[in-house]
């Protein structure tokens, strides 16, 4: 039986979830999914920042160099067949293409997230290309965008 | 504040007064109990309070939330050792609750009653209890931050995207130093503590490496029991969480931090509740954040 404390407890959570943005309620998506949300959602980005365009494109540009790491890191977990740093490198992932507004790449971060918990290592491996392209993606579209300067592809997908 | 579903709300106020409940029973054992605390008890009482203080923020029961922190202001005292449930000090807490049940009757006018009364109770408690807090000489932390005030803040984070924008824009308020992971933010708490210059502010992501948020919670309020500091007077803890985290935002709770963030980070809302818990005044408007 539930104490009246774990009860109180459980609907704040209630009270939370009830709060949670758009974006955050997509569904993970599998891996023959990837194209369905956006690439880049820069309207809710600067939205978020308060319209802040300089501080947008700071912050685009500091993703932009170190999502490429993030997803080596991703690759590497994934050799090493190791769940729980796989599942905490997409949970990573997944934070940061949330906070630019790369929502396509933070669904399948999710979605690589939510297989490596469940310890399903195959959806991880069939997930991790798309990642890539979807970064590329994001980043040719907010270069040509205008958002950050030009700078050339590390991954060649 | 956000939209919340009605039932909810009522939902919210019904759970509440259940509990409230619970907490005049354990209040009368504490009573009971005189000098020989029965700690679990009393940290039963503290967390019920402190959570029903969490969720009026978010629910915008603001005048339950006023007198529910006055609340565990004394509570924290007991629990410290630092005053000693006495009947004349568990009357005043049962009127505190009682009143805290009154106030859940009629959630809608709640905000509009007055708790002036029951609330300099309270403070008088906390004011005679020995030895005095030192609030700011302690923690660097202060209720109410004065113009001249100097925040400082702790951001705890691992996501380097996220950590790149709170920084950047915290520092725009103030002195920001950055952890990235919850052994790191414990010992950057306890190193500011030991030079007196302790945290106003700490944001504080949930998944992290070595040590997670809600252990790095419970240390650094411990850190401030061991130096006399109550969790009402201490740093303000916002936790940063994702949906996927959403229930273990409630053991953060429980583990008294004071409100929480959703990811991705809406900087609109986290001027709100700076605003909300006196960080900065109104004046520092979002608009004053623009460049």
């Amino acid at each position: 039986m539930k104490t009246h404390e774990e009860s109180l407890a459980e609907l704040l959570a209630k009270a939370i979830l009830a709060t949670r943005s758009v974006a955050a309620d997509q569904e993970p998506l599998t891996s023959g999914e990837a194209n369905a949300p956006s690439v880049f959602d820069g309207d809710s980005l600067l939205q978020r920042l308060l319209g802040d365009r300089e501080l947008a494109c700071a912050v685009l540009a500091g993703f932009v160099q170190d999502a490429p790491f993030q997803l080596m890191q991703l690759h590497a977990r994934l050799v090493e067949e190791d769940t729980a740093k796989i599942q905490l490198q997409a949970h990573n992932l997944k934070g940061s293409a949330a906070t630019v507004g790369a929502e396509a790449l933070r669904a399948i971060a999710l979605s690589i997230e939510t297989s490596a918990a469940a310890s399903q290592l195959d959806p991880c491996r069939d997930l991790l290309p798309f990642a890539i392209n979807e970064f590329e993606r994001f980043k040719a579209q907010v270069e040509a965008e205008g958002w950050i300067a030009k700078t050339e592809n590390i991954f060649h997908t | 504040m956000f939209e919340l579903d009605k039932n909810l709300v009522l939902e919210f106020v019904a759970e509440s007064r259940e509990d409230l409940a619970m907490v005049e029973s354990d209040l009368l054992a504490i009573e009971a109990d005189g000098t020989d605390i029965d700690e679990q008890r009393v940290n039963r009482v503290l967390r019920t309070i402190h959570t029903i203080k969490g969720a009026s923020g978010l629910f915008n029961l603001k005048t339950i939330g006023a007198l529910a922190h006055e609340t565990e202001n004394v509570l924290a005292l007991i629990r410290s050792r630092k005053l000693v449930p006495a009947p004349n000090c568990v009357q005043v807490l049962l009127r505190a609750t009682d009143r805290l049940i009154e106030l859940f009757e009629h959630p809608d006018t709640s905000n509009d009653a007055g708790i002036v009364e029951v609330v300099a109770e309270l403070t008088r408690l906390c004011t005679n209890s020995r030895p005095p807090i030192q609030k700011r000489s302690l923690t660097g932390a202060v209720g109410s931050r004065g113009g001249d005030a100097h925040l400082r803040v702790l951001l705890v984070e691992d996501d380097f995207a996220c950590r790149l924008l709170l920084q950047t824009f915290l520092t725009r308020y103030s002195e920001c130093h950055v952890a990235v992971n919850g052994r790191e933010a414990i010992e950057a708490f306890r190193s500011a503590l030991d030079r007196g210059q302790g945290y106003d502010l700490i944001c504080m992501d949930i998944m992290m490496p070595e040590v997670d948020g809600r252990e790095a919670v419970r240390q650094i309020r411990a850190l401030e029991e061991s130096r006399g500091i109550r969790s009402t007077f201490g740093a303000k803890i916002f936790m940063t969480t994702t949906v996927q985290e959403a229930k273990e935002v409630v053991l953060c709770f429980k583990e008294l931090c004071d409100t929480y963030l959703m990811k991705p980070i809406d900087l609109g809302e986290m001027l709100s509740r700076m605003e909300a818990f006196h960080l900065i005044s109104p004046k520092e408007s979002p608009a004053a954040a623009i460049k």
